[in-house]
């Protein structure tokens, strides 16, 4: 390619800078795309305007011309697992939620970043830059596969005002947990309010919140994943009935009576509007949606808040969940160069911390550790510290995945709902599972 | 019960409690549509919102538009179709004596029964293999073809109302059945046809399940774009809001227009009005 | 207004006489027929093949036969069971709620039938069932919200405990039905008008020349008047329930438990969200085979009802 011009460059860029402080040279690292499309395919999640926002810089650039199109969860992993399978060239660039990417690389629909970035300085990739927790979820086996630009944590939020009024500290402890949720509960003192709202919603959000909390439990859902497990995959037997794993459903079903009414069918947003309509004082949420909060135009309780870690069982560590949404080339893009391109600026440390400037998600140290991003962001702290204890096999990965998370969220929520006891749920669950991953010959 | 030109005075209360029932959880939608996020899910509500508030229609439509272009395109692209490939058979089946007649009638009725879901995974492997995925053209022969079995078996309620005399006339001057079909039989059905039109036209429209499937980024159609709304992380309920409005302008102009045919039309012409 | 199911059912003309060039006929039917049958007879027999294998639709290549496995599992499959009952009884419920308010609803609309705001009052009525399905599930989300829906806000503001409309697992189905309901009522209600409408007036005179109550007039006239329009609609949205998605798609995905599970949302995530086709498509063709059959049998009830 551009060989020449790249080592230059590349020199020049060594000799003017320690990371942030000078500007990079774009124009003499890109080349020009005229006319050319980026198209970029990715969830409708609110970091897509800080990529839209981005982009005219990168048109200007390179005079390439980027679109980004938002989809739903479902309707987003059903398109680009179909346009892989049919080789479709349509989009270039595909956002993709960092559990999927087991069943992206088993079907063949990513060119490994790893692969093409060896002419690319790597001050701009900056790989050690990300946060390992996330970072290991762009990766799948020793290879890394896409750029995990999109990190999101949990963390617990709690209203501020009202622990403070109460005289309480957030909770640290599963235990403590249940008693400031059991304080705030039909509190005279505390009217319109209940104690926390969790994700009991069938399905999904149940089977996710059980990989939330289960490791912090100081459970683990197979036998050979558990918080800094060498080879997660190794013995993929399962564990949904374990003490732990019961214990922390059994959580799951106590803390219902300390959540607001029709906490059962609670999903994701139900929980995160209950809070920023102030109707309740705790939740844990992805860190994704933390911004809104201060935003009047969304959250009721815009400055009354704080953030706290996950908390976790006596006598264990908070293991805080890790998901997010990672950038990755299509294999059958038919505009390969202009999409690299997009790519390693956008992912860059200095165009990463002016997108998180603009709305996105951190998922780099370096801006984590930036004044400017801890400022405009206040609970960067807590969720630099959540992101460093989080574990990235926190969810299976595999093809499996959603078949997996919907079976066991099945029995979770039937065990919050009390159609079943925690130990008979996970038995079910534990047996479903363990034919779901035989049946695919995942074991033995 | 008073059957005059004169109702029991409890009638017209009773019939806008009635209405109240139908429209108001639609109407709260609406009001929803000119609040923010915030306003959407405050208590006590906001009953009446500020109407100037237009941003989530200029944000919506600023980025979806052209997917509303599609909707409409494949919308009257199936409508068509499906009234071409349709009307003549309807025709055919009411004025032609043959062996099979009845079986085939029953058998084109008995293919509505196919579950959009069943069809779903086989239409996606065939459009995939002639490369006809993620194009309008793909919605189009779909919708229009689902949407034949209501069409014929509708139509054929219609032409049965030509009367006999009218097409033995036409018969005994020398006309061919195309010219029967064409300079008689539609010109007496106009307004039943126009019914059977404009149903056809409103399935398509609000068509989720397969357009979900078979649309990528082309094709997409507004309905896909409402479904988009809803992520794992959050759900954009003023754009859902404003979204759904605009998906209902057709539908409602259309009941208003033509509820007379409602009847027949949406009993596949068993029932007459 | 009239109605008449007789006149549906083909056949029932005297034999028409001017038969002519086949060759021009064919031209009339043949286009439909053939673009029918490829798009819903290949299908079909797609879906009946890919039910005999274990395969995902992302890696096509790797099929495995299973003979007739998946629709054994299929019948072991507690959620699948309990999704065929659930749809079951929200049929059942949703037909009974339509029924009656349809009924309540007729009665109300045919006495106000030569007002004008009646006729207003009407249109407006008959509009939920027109409308985007995704949407309707979408507004009922919102309304009943438990915390912040409006719902909930306006019987806790009469003094009364908010139902868990979506998330208690016994109510959950009666409220996915209420839903239904309030959708289709209208429908059930216009069948109705149109059946009372076709009373001959003298019937009205004599009764009330008799000083019949007004359930002696129900039963006496107006049933029997209605009985046969209301049969064909409840054919009708036996077979649309069967394919009843959208709803429970964006309201409770099913949940709590498997309460509210319905069976083409069993298929979709079988065939759309896991891609285990085979499975899938065993699923589908159950669902088919039960359509079939009711159709089959309602229709044969039809030209029964038809004969008396």
């Amino acid at each position: 390619m551009k060989k020449i011009l790249l080592v230059a460059s590349a020199a020049a860029i060594s000799l003017a800078a320690s990371p942030g402080l000078a500007q990079t040279d774009w124009g003499s690292i890109l080349s020009k795309h005229d006319g050319e499309a980026v198209n970029i395919m990715s969830i409708q999640d609110p970091f897509i305007d800080a990529v839209r926002k981005m982009s005219p810089q990168f048109e200007a650039l390179t005079g390439a011309k980027v679109t980004t199109d938002g989809f739903g969860y479902d309707p987003l992993h059903q398109k680009e697992i179909l346009a892989c399978s049919q080789k479709d060239s349509q989009y270039d660039v595909l956002f993709i939620d960092g559990i999927w990417l087991g069943e992206f690389a088993d079907a063949g629909c990513i060119d490994p970043v790893q692969d093409i970035w060896s002419d690319t300085d790597p001050k701009i990739i900056a790989w050690d830059d990300y946060v390992e927790s996330f970072a290991g979820q762009a990766m799948w086996g020793d290879k890394k596969l896409c750029l995990p630009v999109a990190a999101y944590w949990q963390m617990v939020h709690y209203r501020k005002d009202l622990f403070d009024k109460a005289g309480l500290k957030p909770p640290t402890t599963l235990k403590e947990t249940m008693e400031d949720a059991k304080f705030f509960t039909n509190n005279k003192d505390f009217p319109g309010v209940t104690g926390y709202a969790m994700n009991d919603q069938r399905g999904a959000a149940a089977g996710q919140q059980y990989f939330e909390w289960v490791y912090s439990a100081g459970g683990k859902p197979w036998v050979s994943n558990f918080p800094g497990s060498p080879a997660a995959y190794a013995d993929q037997t399962p564990l949904l009935n374990s003490s732990e794993s019961v214990s922390i459903v059994q959580f799951m079903k106590d803390m219902v009576a300390y959540g607001p009414p029709g906490v059962e069918q609670f999903a994701w947003d139900e929980r995160y509007n209950a809070f920023a309509q102030g109707n309740v004082a705790m939740i844990n949420a992805w860190s994704v949606q933390t911004p809104g909060l201060n935003d009047p135009k969304i959250s009721k309780v815009a400055g009354k808040w704080d953030v706290a870690m996950m908390p976790h069982a006596e006598g264990k560590e908070s293991i805080p969940p890790v998901g997010g949404w990672i950038m990755c080339l299509n294999k059958y893009s038919t505009r390969k160069e202009a999409a690299w391109d997009f790519m390693r600026w956008y992912a860059s440390p200095e165009v990463h911390k002016a997108a998180v400037l603009a709305g996105a998600p951190p998922s780099r140290h370096s801006a984590f550790q930036d004044p400017e991003v801890q400022k405009a962001q206040p609970w960067v702290p807590t969720l630099y510290e959540a992101a460093k204890k989080a574990w990235m096999e926190g969810r299976p990965r595999h093809a499996l995945t959603f078949e997996m998370i919907d079976a066991i969220g099945l029995q979770v929520n039937r065990a919050i709902i009390g159609e079943a006891t925690a130990q008979e749920a996970m038995d079910k669950a534990n047996g479903d599972v363990t034919k779901l991953l035989k049946d695919a010959g995942y074991i033995k | 019960m008073n059957r005059g030109t004169h109702p029991h005075r409890l009638a017209l209360p009773a019939g806008i409690l009635v209405a109240v029932a139908f429209v108001a959880p639609m109407a709260w939608m609406f009001l929803a549509s000119f609040k923010s996020i915030e306003g959407i899910f405050s208590l006590p509500p906001r009953w009446i919102p500020d109407f100037t508030y237009v941003d989530n229609y200029t944000k919506l439509l600023s980025q979806n538009w052209v997917f509303l272009v599609n909707s409409i395109i494949v919308t009257l692209g199936a409508t068509l179709l499906c009234m071409v490939l349709s009307l003549p058979a309807a025709f055919g089946l009411v004025n032609f004596k043959f062996r099979g007649r009845e079986f085939l009638a029953d058998w084109i009725l008995s293919t509505r029964m196919m579950p959009p879901i069943a069809a779903g995974v086989p239409l996606y492997i065939i459009f995939n293999t002639i490369g006809l995925l993620d194009t309008v053209w793909a919605l189009i022969v779909v919708y229009a073809g689902f949407n034949i079995p209501f069409a014929v078996w509708v139509s054929m309620s219609f032409f049965r109302r030509v009367p006999r005399e009218t097409i033995e006339a036409a018969m005994l001057e020398g006309c061919s059945w195309a010219q029967i079909f064409t300079k008689v039989a539609l010109p007496l059905t106009r307004s039943g046809i126009a019914t059977v039109a404009t149903f056809v036209f409103i399935f398509a429209w609000n068509e989720l399940l397969l357009a979900l499937f078979l649309t990528t980024r082309a094709a997409k159609t507004f309905p896909v774009v409402i479904s988009s709304f809803v992520t794992n992380s959050m759900t954009f309920w003023e754009m859902i809001a404003a979204s759904s409005v605009i998906q209902a302008i057709p539908p409602i102009i259309f009941t208003l227009l033509m509820q007379r045919h409602i009847v027949s039309g949406l009993t596949m012409g068993a029932v007459k009005d | 207004m009239r109605f008449s199911v007789v006149d549906s059912i083909p056949g029932s003309r005297p034999k028409s006489q001017w038969d002519r060039e086949s060759r021009e006929r064919l031209i009339f039917l043949t286009p439909a027929v053939a673009y029918l049958f490829l798009l819903t007879v290949f299908p079909f027999l797609y879906s009946l093949y890919l039910s005999l294998y274990q395969v995902k639709l992302t890696r096509m290549d790797r099929k495995v036969f299973v003979g007739f496995d998946n629709y054994a599992n299929l019948l072991t499959d507690s959620l699948f069971l309990h999704a065929c009952l659930n749809i079951g009884i929200i049929t059942g419920i949703s037909i009974v709620i339509e029924i009656i308010f349809g009924f309540l609803a007729a009665k109300i609309f045919f006495a106000l039938r030569f007002s004008r705001a009646g006729g207003i009052l009407r249109s407006l009525s008959i509009l939920p069932m027109m409308i985007t399905p995704i949407c309707i599930g979408l507004i009922f989300s919102y309304i009943l919200n438990p915390t912040l829906g409006i719902a909930n806000y306006l019987i806790k503001g009469a003094g009364l405990p908010p139902p868990g409309w979506l998330s208690d697992q016994t109510f959950a189905l009666f409220t996915i039905s209420l839903i239904n309901s309030w959708q289709w009522t209208p429908f059930m209600m216009l069948l109705m008008l149109a059946g009372l409408m076709s009373i001959p007036t003298e019937h009205y005179e004599a009764a009330e020349v008799e000083g019949a109550r007004w359930w002696h007039v129900a039963r006496a006239i107006e049933i029997p008047a209605i009985k046969s329009v209301v049969l064909v609609g409840v054919i009708l949205r036996v077979i649309d329930n069967l394919r009843f998605f959208d709803i429970v798609y964006v309201t409770t995905r099913g949940g709590p438990g498997a309460s509210t599970e319905v069976v083409t949302l069993f298929a979709y995530k079988q065939d759309y969200q896991y891609f285990q086709i085979g499975y899938g498509s065993a699923a589908a063709v159950v669902i088919l085979a039960m359509s079939i059959v009711i159709t089959t049998f309602a229709a044969g009830y039809l030209r029964r009802a038809e004969g008396e």
